[in-house]
């Protein structure tokens, strides 16, 4: 597939997609992939999720009682895509059950999210005031 | 950062579906028939040419489930076939559905479901 001739800054990325349990982990790790890696392009929606390994009882044509969980995308740009990922991995908890799973799709294209200089952080704000 | 029980897994790829609200649960025993349990949904809105089907615009619900689920590649067309007809995706307006590459995969999997070989 040809390159798009375009003047608008980005390039080929990975998307990162991490599967959490509705417990606030998503926000953690959001969290760290900014203030420590530097990541802004990431966002976290609500899903619910029928888990392979849960022991639900399902009545017969019926599916099993799904839970809350999060889905938090990460996009990567793909020299740094195996470190985030490997930081994703080892912060979700996944060597425990029912803590979740993540994987990795390559992106074609994906811009920068340019963040604006000099604004604090909402939580900051939210601090700081009376 | 402790690693160690994380399996990863490649070949895999991505299915996803976008139903009418309330079939979601189709699509997910569709894809328990085939041997894929786990799956997880979310709603959404869908545009398009919703005012042109029948009677007052009702005809195509606006309210959408999406529906993911990770499959072997191997085993990704039988997947998609079996929902396809279990959704009635033949339908207009009924949904789509697709498939993504996925590079690699991060999870928990029991010891003994790896050793039979029950993965995805």
């Amino acid at each position: 597939m040809s390159q798009p001739v375009t003047a608008i800054p980005g390039a080929a990325a990975k998307r990162i997609t991490c599967i959490l349990p509705d417990n606030g982990s998503d926000r953690r790790l959001l969290q760290l992939l900014r203030e420590v890696h530097g990541i802004t392009r990431a966002d976290s929606l609500h899903c619910r999720r029928v888990p392979a390994l849960q022991a639900a009882k399902a009545e017969r044509n019926k599916v099993p009682e799904a839970s809350l969980a999060r889905v938090i995308n990460v996009v990567v740009d793909e020299a740094q895509a195996d470190a985030v990922f490997a930081v994703i991995c080892a912060e979700a908890g996944l060597n425990e059950p029912g803590s979740g799973m993540v994987y990795m799709v390559a992106l074609s294209f994906a811009t920068p999210l340019l963040m604006p200089a000099g604004v604090p952080d909402e939580a900051r704000v939210k601090v700081a005031a009376p | 950062m402790k690693t160690d029980g994380i399996t990863y897994l490649t070949d895999v790829s991505l299915i996803t579906c976008i139903v009418t609200a309330g079939r979601a649960d189709q699509v997910i025993l569709a894809a328990q028939g085939m041997g894929t349990p786990g799956a997880i949904v979310f709603h959404a809105h869908g545009l398009g040419p919703r005012e042109r089907h029948g009677l007052l615009g009702i005809a195509i619900d606006a309210e959408k489930e999406v529906v993911s689920l990770l499959v072997a590649a191997d085993y990704q067309d039988a997947v998609l076939e079996a929902i396809y007809y279990a959704a009635n995706l033949d339908v207009p307006g009924a949904g789509m559905i697709y498939a993504t590459p996925v590079e690699k995969v991060a999870t928990y999997i029991p010891r003994q479901m790896l050793e039979q070989g029950k993965v995805l």
